[in-house]
Parts: structure tokens; C-alpha cells; sequence
């Protein structure tokens, strides 16, 4: 019953797709992705679906889906990747991560060259406890041919989960960008370490933006595993549209690709490298404020009217945003005599600030509660029950705990017991958890417990969200 | 007035078993295990005669070891074996035997006032509404919380409640025939279980009043009042399994509060866990007829709210303090 896990409120949990070594790639923790992604719906407002031979930015490739290498497209299919993994594969590198001297790596990911500087794009996620902790783990690289050496971060995009790294002396042949968005159907590659197991190519099809959560990425119908993460996502021409960084765990082949249009103002970033000129702790500080300003993402399309949803009389914020999916279920507890019916939204996790710390999420659930010939007093103990059968994530290890201020509060039409909680990110100052649970207390007979949990927000921020939440709820009887 | 000595063999709990009375001015009392003795004491260690009582002039008594291999001693000190010892009041021991020895000379204390020992003259009154308040709690709860099977859910309860408390009072029956030589069920049965009835409806009757009331200090107030039954429920058992004073029994007891909260918190610990993923979501809530404190607006909450931001902080640091971040692999 206790439902408010994020992967099993949606089943629609995604892997972070870098390989984490010291793990059996089974064991992989499951990350709450979008929860956008699993419905794989195109937004109409954010799919700019380009129109065949639309010319890319001036510095992207000439490439088209249909104008370039014809006479691979006549190839036959395995023909066509091998051709694909044989050019791109000097361009490729496997980044490794490890924990002070250690000879084993903690985490390995992908990374394809760039630019004509040496510049190397990955994933952030995939050097992200570097980026955090760089007097604990060291960044190396593996070509394809073997070499090996020192990486290090010069610039992160925790928005969009890219990263540059770069080594002084590696200089790879760049794969060429692509930073208009290939049509859907559109033949397309991944290329990437899985599980360690070497240089792997595999072979989909982009299906085009979807609105993965907060965020645009583009939907890849194809195998992507962990250890791909931060590899190119090649189209039928070679050239690189985007960074392989999601897949959904829980359904076969739907992965998600960041546009390359994001990487080029990262590139313009990147000059020096980021523990030449940041502490660990400035590190995380701009860490924590890039997911900050992630913010503005998330609320600002939630200004507009909450849209609601009646049951039992009670009115209840429900779909309060293009990125929100809602579920509602319903049915009777014969044994507690109960009925509950449940509404379930929730906004994917906006950022992953580490491997396993996504944040930037909204989630909440109604549970509506009728009871069938039931003593007050014993209805009472049975909604007291339910308000206690939340169950939230988090680690001590990311997490401080929580401080709760608790009343009873008169909303609009119906009195509630209202329990608000706070906790803070160790690692992150200025990001707070928001926990709201709402009870009424208004019927004998009928009542809604709902409960709010923001991830990794600002406080303010949050709070202004709360009341909005608070106020779009009322009763009539 | 002639001289008069009154002679009392104990029991290991204290109490006369024999009692000798001799008068008048060379009055002897022999004590032994011969049948030719005044006093007969089957005690292996002692002598067939072993000691000799003489009641002298001056009202004191001339206490006469007769030779033995393990001696008479008086407080704790062996008697001269040769002229003997004088003392007008004490305590013998002979073998393994307490023998107190009584004369006119030792002041006699007022009388003691009759003592309201309302739970020694109600004990089983009070045992038996102290199991009603058990009985009814655990079959109250049973209803609140279960509608199905009630009749056997409510047995299986009793039968917890009668297991628990039979244990309880078990032990303390145990330390009252040990200490004090008598079993003394009904009064431990009703100390025990007044102060368990008291205490689990009194935590339901502290819900009610949290949620009716709204007021922020009757949390602290009820542990208070927890904590002072507990008190109580151990000095009570103490004064009446124990021949202890009262000021030990009371320090004693002021060590079983402290004892059952840190159990109370272990047990507490394991059905909630503290974890970083704990929220506390307030007082219980009851049927809104039983509500007498109004509600909050819904801004003034709000406002309420704000300060939680500097007490994450604050959990924050401590959860730093007491777990730093590991930014060097030393």
C-alpha cells in the first residue's frame, strides 16, 4: 500500500544509463524518469517537427536524413552500422571514474569528440561525483585503440545533463553536429561502452521531440544500456544529434537523446577546468544553482488556472501542467470497510544532480475516503491509518531529515489537519524537499488525505506552490 | 521492680519466631540445641548448649559464650569467651541465628498512627477495576481498529494483556515472598494493573485532547504524566515487596521512569524509524463533533510554516556535524 514511490506510482522509471561498476549492471538503481516519456507523447507546443531538409545551424553538418549516403540506406541493415561504428569509432572514448587510487573503476560512461579543441561531451551525470568530489574520484579515458589517461571537467549543463571534459593530450577526430531535430522514422545509431562489454552500436529510430518532463529530448527507438550514457546518437549520415542519456527500465527500447543544439553554448563555456577555478564546495554550490534555475522551468507554466477534479464532493488540484500525468484508481477495502479512491499525479524528476539523485519533481496523490457503516470513531482511526501510509525516498546519504509544523486549517469550504515538512540537501545548500500532507476533517463519513511532495526545490519557490495547491482545494457538500 | 529480658529468635525475614520472657535478678535463659536449653533452636551450627543469658542487678543481661567452635557474637563482634559481655539491648548472632535481645532498658517508641493504606485494604477492588480498565482498553481498540473477526481479535488482546501483566506481577511477587515472605498477588495485580489501565487510556484520552484542543504543550504535559504513573506503579510495588525504606524506595523507583521511556523509545524506533524519510503528519484525528479549537486561516498557517526553511538548515548542519562529507579518500 504504500504508494507514493515514484517508480511504482507510474512504472515508468528510467535508468540513468551510465555503468556503475561496483554493481552488477542489474543492480543498477532505477531512476523515476519522465514520466512523459513512457507515454511518448508528443507535445503539440513543443515539437518543432523539422521539415525535411531543413538547413541546420551554421556550424552543424549539411546532413539530412535523405540526402546523405544514399547508398547506405540501400545497404542492408548491418552492413550500414558496421560502416557507421568504423567512422565513428577513433571519435569515441570510454570515461571512467575512480575512487582515489583505486585500480577498478567506481563508474564508466561515453563521450564522443568535438570541436576542433579536444573537447570531449558526456554526460553530466556520468562525471558528476568528480564534478562533486573531485579530491575523491579521478576522471580517465579509454579509446578505442587502447589509450588511456586524464580527463578532466571543464564545463556542466546540469539542465540538460551534458558535460565537457577534455585531455591535454588526446586529440580525437570530432564527430560532426547535428542540432536540427531528425524526422521521426528517421534511421538513427547509438553508440556507447554497455556494461563494459566495448565499443557497441546500436541500431533505432528517432521518433522526433517529446516533452520529457520539464525538458525536450528526443524519443530513440532503439536499445540503449548502461554505459551508453553520454555516447553520440548518430543519424543515417554520421553526424551526431544528440547525447544518448535515458532509457525507460521498465518498457523495451524507449530512450531519449539530448539535442546536440544544447552542446554548442556549453562549448563556448568551456575554458578552463572546473577544479582549477572551483572548490569542492563552489562546485556544488553552482551545481545546486543550476538546478535552481531549473525552477523557473518547472513553475512558471503552473501560473495559469489549476485544473481540478471532483469526487466526493471534494475539489482537488489535479493536472496543473503540460508535464503532469494523472492517474485515478479506485476500489473497496471489503475487509476495512472503506472505499479509496486514489488520484495520482506527478511531473517527472526535472535533473539528475548525481547518478542517483534526481530533483526538480512534483508529485502528489488524493486518496479519497468513504466509509460504509462505520462508527465515527472508528472511521476517523481508519483515515488516521491511511494519512500515515506514505512512504517518500531519499538517502541519508543526499538528505538532512525533516522539520514538520503541523494545524488544523480551514480552506475553502472543509477544515483540514495540514502537516507541512522541510528537509534540506546535505551536499546542496538552498534545495529543500516539501512534503504537505492534508487531512480533512469535515464528514464523518467522508474525507480526502492528499499529499504533496516537491523534490528539490527552492523554499520559496515551493512554498508559493503549496499555497497554490492549498487554495486551489475545496468542499461542497 | 525486678529486672526483665525478653529473649526473640528470628526468621531470615525478620520476623520473632520464638519469644522468651525471664525475670528477676539472676534469671538465666540458655540457648541451644538441646532440648535442656530454654530456648531450642534447630540451627546445625549451634552448640547443644551454646550460649547463656543472665539478667543482672542493673537491668542489663551478661551475654556467656559456652565454648563453642563458632563463637556468639553481638553486632557482629565475638563475644569474650571468658567474662562474657553486658549489654542492655541487641542483637545476638548464634550459628546462623538472629537473636534479639530486649530489656527495659531500651526505649519503647510512641505508638504509630494507623496507616490509610487504601490499596492494602481495597486490593482486590482495586485489582479487579484495574483489569477492567485493561480489559475494556484492549477490546476498545480492538473495535476501532478491526471490524472484521472482533470477537477473536479481542480474545487474542485479552490474552496479550493477561500474559503481560501476569509476568509483571509474577516477578514482583516473586521479590515480595523473598524479601518480605509473602506472595502479595492482589496488591501487586493492583498496583500493576490500575497503573497499565490508567496509562493506556490516559494515552488515548491525551490523542483525543491533542486533536481536540489544539494545545502545543499537553505532548510534554502527558509524558510528564506517564512518566509520574510509572513512578508511582514502582515505589508502590517496591514499599511492599521490599522492607526498604521509603526514601530508598523512592530514589529506586525515580530509576523505572527513565528505564521504560528508553525501552518505550527502542520499541518506538523500530515500528517508526527515524529515518530522513520520516515526516510527522500531527496529532490523530477524531470526528470533527469532538473538535473545540478553531482552525487556522489558511495565510497565518502559511506565515506559521516560514521558519521551517531555517530549521532544515539547521537539521542540515547537524546532519553535517554528525556525518561530514567524505571530500578526500582518507
Amino acid at each position: 500500500m504504500r504508494r507514493f514511490l515514484p517508480g511504482l506510482l507510474f512504472d515508468l522509471c528510467c535508468l540513468a544509463i551510465v555503468g556503475v561498476a561496483v554493481h552488477a549492471a542489474e543492480e543498477q538503481p532505477a531512476k523515476p524518469e519522465p514520466a512523459a516519456a513512457g507515454t511518448a507523447a508528443v507535445s503539440p507546443a513543443a515539437s518543432p517537427t523539422v521539415p525535411p531538409g531543413t538547413p541546420g545551424t551554421p556550424d552543424a553538418s549539411t546532413a539530412t536524413d535523405t540526402v546523405e549516403e544514399p547508398d547506405l540506406a540501400e545497404l542492408p541493415l548491418s552492413n550500414a552500422a558496421r560502416v557507421r561504428l568504423d567512422r565513428a569509432r577513433d571519435s569515441i572514448v570510454q570515461i571512467r571514474g575512480f575512487v582515489g587510487k583505486a585500480p577498478s573503476s567506481a563508474f564508466h560512461g561515453s563521450g564522443f569528440a568535438v570541436g576542433p579543441d579536444g573537447f570531449i561531451i558526456t554526460n553530466y551525470h556520468v562525471v558528476a561525483d568528480a564534478v562533486l568530489h573531485p579530491q575523491r574520484y579521478r576522471l580517465e579515458y579509454v579509446t578505442a585503440d587502447d589509450r588511456t589517461g586524464r580527463l578532466r571537467v571543464y564545463a556542466v549543463d546540469v539542465h540538460n545533463d551534458l558535460a565537457v571534459v577534455k585531455a591535454e593530450e588526446l586529440r580525437l577526430p570530432p564527430l560532426r553536429l547535428r542540432t536540427d531535430i531528425p524526422r521521426q522514422g528517421a534511421r538513427a545509431y547509438s553508440i556507447g561502452f554497455p556494461l563494459n562489454l566495448g565499443l557497441t552500436i546500436t541500431e533505432g529510430v528517432a521518433n522526433g521531440l517529446v516533452a520529457s518532463g520539464f525538458d525536450q529530448r528526443i524519443h530513440y527507438t532503439g536499445a540503449i544500456n548502461s554505459g551508453m550514457s553520454g555516447g553520440p546518437a548518430l543519424d543515417a549520415g554520421g553526424s551526431a544529434y544528440g547525447v544518448n542519456v535515458s532509457v525507460n527500465a521498465a518498457r523495451q527500447l524507449v530512450g531519449f537523446v539530448v539535442p546536440a543544439r544544447h552542446i554548442e553554448p556549453l562549448l563556448k563555456r568551456a575554458s578552463k577546468p572546473l577544479d582549477e577555478t572551483l572548490s569542492a564546495q563552489q562546485a556544488r554550490d553552482l551545481m545546486a544553482q543550476q538546478a535552481l534555475t531549473y525552477e523557473s522551468v518547472i513553475f512558471e507554466p503552473l501560473q495559469s488556472a489549476t485544473s481540478t477534479q471532483t469526487l466526493n464532493g471534494y475539489t482537488l488540484p489535479a493536472r496543473m501542467g503540460p508535464a503532469f500525468d494523472c492517474y485515478t484508481t479506485g476500489g473497496s477495502e471489503a475487509e476495512r470497510q472503506l472505499q479509496i479512491e486514489t488520484i495520482s499525479c506527478a511531473t517527472p524528476p526535472g535533473v539528475l544532480l548525481q547518478f542517483d539523485l534526481p530533483v526538480g519533481q512534483i508529485q502528489f496523490e488524493h486518496r479519497l475516503i468513504r466509509g460504509q457503516d462505520l462508527h465515527p470513531l472508528q472511521f476517523s482511526q481508519r483515515v488516521n491509518s491511511v494519512a500515515r501510509n506514505f512512504m517518500r525516498a531519499g538517502s541519508e546519504r543526499h538528505v538532512a531529515p525533516f522539520a514538520c509544523r503541523d494545524a488544523l486549517v480551514s480552506l475553502d469550504g472543509f477544515d483540514a489537519r495540514i502537516s507541512t515538512c522541510a528537509r534540506q540537501y546535505r551536499l546542496f545548500a538552498g534545495l529543500y524537499d516539501i512534503a504537505v500532507t492534508v487531512t480533512s476533517i469535515n464528514s464523518t463519513q467522508r474525507a480526502v488525505v492528499s499529499q504533496l511532495d516537491l523534490r528539490g526545490v527552492g523554499f520559496e519557490p515551493g512554498m508559493q506552490f503549496v499555497r497554490r495547491y492549498l487554495g486551489a482545494m475545496r468542499w461542497i457538500p | 521492680m525486678d529486672p526483665v529480658m525478653l529473649v526473640e529468635v528470628l526468621d531470615v525475614h525478620g520476623h520473632v519466631q520464638i519469644r522468651q520472657r525471664v525475670t528477676g535478678v539472676g534469671g538465666q535463659c540458655r540457648i541451644g540445641r538441646s532440648l535442656r536449653c530454654d530456648v531450642t533452636i534447630d540451627d546445625p551450627y549451634l552448640a547443644a548448649e551454646h550460649a547463656r543469658l543472665t539478667l543482672q542487678q542493673d537491668g542489663r543481661v551478661l551475654v556467656q559464650d559456652l565454648g563453642t567452635r563458632n563463637g556468639t557474637r553481638v553486632d557482629g563482634h565475638l563475644v569474650d569467651a571468658e567474662n562474657g559481655q553486658l549489654l542492655s539491648h541487641g542483637e545476638l548472632q548464634i550459628g546462623r541465628t538472629h537473636v534479639r535481645l530486649r530489656t527495659e532498658e531500651g526505649q519503647v517508641p510512641a505508638e504509630r498512627a494507623f496507616r490509610r493504606d487504601v490499596l492494602r485494604r481495597h486490593r482486590t477492588l482495586l485489582a479487579l477495576a484495574g483489569l477492567t480498565l485493561c480489559f475494556s482498553f484492549a477490546a476498545f481498540l480492538q473495535w476501532m481498529q478491526a471490524p472484521g473477526r472482533l470477537a477473536q481479535r479481542i480474545l487474542i488482546a485479552e490474552l496479550v494483556v493477561i500474559a503481560g501483566l501476569a509476568l509483571w506481577v509474577a516477578a514482583w511477587c516473586l521479590v515480595s515472598r523473598l524479601t518480605a515472605g509473602a506472595w502479595q498477588v492482589r496488591i501487586h495485580l493492583a498496583i500493576a494493573a490500575v497503573c497499565v489501565g490508567l496509562w493506556m487510556w490516559g494515552h488515548w484520552l491525551y490523542t483525543l485532547a491533542a486533536f481536540a484542543l489544539q494545545w502545543s504543550w499537553i505532548g510534554p504535559f502527558a509524558v510528564l504524566l506517564a512518566a509520574l504513573v510509572a513512578l508511582a506503579a514502582a515505589y508502590l510495588h517496591l514499599r511492599h515487596a521490599t522492607h526498604l525504606w521509603p526514601m530508598v524506595s523512592l530514589l529506586l523507583a525515580l530509576i523505572v521512569p527513565p528505564v521504560l521511556g528508553g525501552v518505550w523509545w527502542l520499541v518506538d524506533q523500530q515500528i517508526d524509524p527515524r529515518t530522513v524519510n520520516r515526516v510527522d503528519p500531527g496529532p490523530r484525528i477524531y470526528p470533527p463533533t469532538l473538535r473545540l479549537a478553531p482552525s487556522m486561516d489558511v495565510n497565518d498557517y502559511l506565515t506559521d510554516v516560514a521558519p521551517l526553511k531555517r530549521e532544515a538548515n539547521r537539521n542540515r548542519q547537524q546532519s553535517l556535524l554528525e556525518t561530514p562529507i567524505l571530500d578526500t579518500n582518507e
